[in-house]
């Protein structure tokens, strides 16, 4: 049975604990807040005992095999080193660290340690992001992707959530490097990290604020983000942040034998195979090509539903449980230290460009990496 | 003392108020000019409450908003008053202890209406329990207190072991299943509700809840959940014979007003609900008059029936699909119950200023103009 703790009791901590009860022979034995009270009502709920204000306390008394750190975070680098140095195997909430220092160090000191970490990129292992590396490794773009493009939108009219970053101007949000950007882009990046080269060409990132911002004189979060990056290899990638583009959360790979779409709003990878018809079949053949596609995927999609495999967590489940796996079996963990530490790089470059006046900053944050930084929940994007 | 001297309200609210006081009680237990802390008052209710503050010719007012909150409801209370300067405003967040502090300095009783409306537990948790026990904390350390008034919620109760047709009155049982019942803001609100109550018994703080049923009123746009759910189609209208806990908005914030000053009611726990309470079924009636939408009727057994499936359901799938409805919410919602305002009206000695015909016409006409089915 493998011993499970949580750090940080906010409003991600439930679907950590609702996603690991679906695992067997894994359990939460151990909740821990800087605010006792928020451990209390999580342990209440979920019926358990052992609750904590102190991580050390926690460590030494519930002795878990993993910790997962869904604190805010400016403090997970911390934490983890914590938990790393006291023998337990971490997963650390997106996004990993502040920078891409504190990620490699982290990753090198879970090496030493012999334990596993790994960054909370949960929509990594949604079914449409699983299939959509299905058809990558069965060779349906022929080869790797020669371009990539990721769209991620962000409500910000969320009331859970943006409300209160925009209403509290000490939010902890609004601290990071990054700011709004930092909390939500990894997810959208790290797809793009999966299938770009380490060594990266160019990135060039441009910002702004959306009209939404600019009408409650909003003028320290930036909430539109435009990236180009082009890697070694001349892969090019796209990535789209927008709080504009309702519905926008899509992965689409392109290469020369055709194209992928994944789209995480409708739960669907839909396959796109160049194909060039005779005359006026053009017109009518690929539309009805993707009719089917689209009628495909919503079987899999009801088949799924039937079979009680569409959790709206599935992501996270199928993450944590490969990470448990990894750890018993010894085997890689589910994302490459590679693609975390890449994912970072690009966040590190992207944030300088378009923060120039906060590099310094992290520069500092970095060379600091102190252990007392605050615990507080972190909220659900 | 600085006094209230000119109203400037409209006709047609003049209409729904009782006049101003023109003296205040002796038996209250705070004077005129002694310091009031509102929390939330730029709600529905919150504004309504600063404005019968004011009419009650309460003259040292602190109003704590967030930074994010909407002024607007706020500022149409301070328009109809000539003597804005004397209320204060404070910015700042409850889940900061040191805003508390500012917010709670020298103040004598404390309207704490500001509620965590979340769809998270844990938000909920946080903006309603860990919000209440930081002002309460400082309420204590900054204050000479004489009263703090835990404004709460109908949601905290459990009617599922209840009669159909029986009294739900404050000796109801208490939810205890908030996680099953998947009712977050009922989960904030009985959380805040134990800590007042610790903090009563521990540390002596005069404190009074107030459980106020549905609060409707111009301004009021969606129709109570206990009357119904809106879909994609029509409003699914469910049992319709069942009484409403309605109050009336005007009428809840005199409540809220007395609660804090009439003497001898510290740790008690009231519900405020209207006289002359309406149907589902007359209520729905009555909005579908002011403005035309379709809606379909089902029987509570039906409901409770679906309610029960639909929570074996996501148990059985493992949670696929949240419990969203489930018996606990169904009996809550939409079984028949009778409510009583006894002991409001006998121990607050609070009387509903406004009728209930006179406050459905006041909510319709705004419903029939602007209102969502």
């Amino acid at each position: 049975m493998f011993r499970v703790a949580i750090v940080g009791c906010g409003k991600i901590a439930d679907q950590h604990v609702q996603a690991i009860r679906r695992i067997p022979d894994s359990s939460v034995v151990a909740l821990c807040d800087l605010e006792l009270l928020m451990a209390r009502q999580l342990g209440e709920r979920f019926r358990i005992s052992e609750c904590f204000s102190n991580v050390e306390e926690m460590l030494r008394v519930s002795r878990p095999d993993v910790v997962h750190i869904t604190t805010p975070p400016q403090s997970h680098c911390s934490v983890a080193r914590n938990c790393l140095d006291k023998g337990a195997h971490v997963y650390v909430e997106k996004p990993f660290t502040v920078t891409a220092d504190e990620a490699e160090a982290l990753i090198q000191l879970a090496d030493r340690r012999s334990l596993t970490v790994t960054a909370g990129h949960n929509l990594q292992f949604t079914p449409e992001m699983l299939e959509m590396r299905h058809l990558v490794e069965e060779g349906f773009l022929s080869v790797k992707p020669v371009h990539l493009e990721s769209y991620f939108f962000y409500d910000l009219g969320d009331t859970t959530y943006a409300k209160g970053l925009l209403g509290n101007q000490n939010h902890w949000v609004r601290k990071l490097p990054g700011g709004l950007l930092h909390n939500i882009i990894s997810h959208g990046v790290a797809k793009l990290a999966e299938f770009l080269d380490d060594e990266l060409i160019d990135i060039v990132a441009i910002a702004g604020r959306s009209p939404r911002l600019k009408s409650v004189d909003e003028e320290q979060i930036l909430d539109e983000l435009r990236v180009l990056i082009r890697d070694k290899r001349g892969t090019t990638a796209f990535f789209c942040f927008s709080t504009q583009l309702k519905g926008l959360n899509q992965l689409r790979l392109h290469g020369p034998g055709g194209s992928i779409v994944v789209d995480h709003i409708s739960g669907t990878a839909i396959r796109n195979k160049y194909q060039s018809y005779k005359s006026y079949l053009t017109y009518f053949v690929p539309p009805l090509r993707t009719a089917r596609e689209h009628l495909r995927n919503a079987r899999i999609n009801v088949t799924n539903f039937v079979r009680q495999r569409l959790h709206q967590d599935f992501g996270m489940k199928e993450l944590i449980e490969r990470f448990y796996n990894s750890i018993r079996s010894g085997s890689p963990p589910p994302i490459p230290y590679r693609e975390i530490i890449l994912t970072a790089r690009i966040m590190d470059e992207i944030f300088a460009q378009i923060y120039p006046a906060q590099k310094q900053a992290v520069d500092e944050h970095s060379s600091v990496m102190t252990g007392d930084a605050p615990l507080h929940p972190v909220s659900v994007i | 003392m600085k006094c209230l001297t000119v109203r400037k309200a409209s006709a047609t609210k003049m209409t729904l108020r009782r006049p101003p006081a023109p003296t205040l009680n002796s038996d209250y237990i705070v004077s005129r000019d002694e310091r009031i802390l509102v929390t939330g008052p730029c709600g529905f209710i919150g504004s309504n409450v600063v404005e019968a503050l004011l009419e009650f010719g309460f003259t040292n007012l602190r109003c704590f908003v967030r930074p994010s909150s909407r002024l607007e409801r706020l500022k149409e209370v301070f328009d109809r008053f000539s003597f804005e300067k004397n209320v204060e405003m404070v910015t700042g967040d409850l889940l900061s202890k040191a805003d508390c502090r500012d917010a709670a300095d020298g103040v004598s009783v404390v309207y704490h209406l500001a509620a965590g409306i979340e769809k998270s537990f844990a938000g909920a948790f946080m903006n309603s329990a860990l919000a209440t026990r930081n002002l309460m904390d400082a309420f204590l350390e900054r204050s000479l207190p004489k009263r703090f008034v835990n404004v709460s919620s109908f949601a905290v109760y459990s009617n599922l072991s209840l009669k159909r047709n029986g009294f739900l009155d404050e000796t109801c049982p208490l939810e205890a299943a908030s996680q099953d019942r998947f009712d977050a803001y009922g989960f904030g609100k009985l959380k805040q509700e134990e800590i007042v109550r610790e903090y009563t018994n521990r540390h002596g703080l005069p404190c009074v809840t107030l459980r106020p049923g549905y609060v409707f009123g111009p301004g009021k746009q969606e129709l109570s959940g206990r009357v119904g759910i809106k879909t994609f189609g029509p409003f699914i209208q469910i049992n319709g014979s069942n009484q409403l806990p309605v109050t009336f908005v005007s009428n809840c914030a005199e409540a809220i007003v007395l609660a804090g000053l009439q003497p001898g009611i510290d740790g008690e726990v009231f519900n405020v609900v209207d006289d002359e309470l309406p149907t589902g079924r007359q209520f729905l009636q009555a909005c579908k008059r002011a403005k035309r939408f379709r809606s379909i009727r089902v029987p509570y057994w039906l409901a409770y029936g679906a309610c029960f499936a639909w929570e074996k359901y996501s148990k059985w799938s493992n949670g696929q699909l949240p419990p969203v409805f489930n018996p606990r919410r169904c009996a809550a919602e939409w079984k028949s119950q009778r409510y009583s305002n006894e002991k409001l009206k006998e121990r607050v000695g609070w009387r509903p200023s406004v009728p209930m015909k006179q406050a459905m016409e006041a909510f319709l006409a705004h419903f029939g103009a602007n209102g969502n089915a």
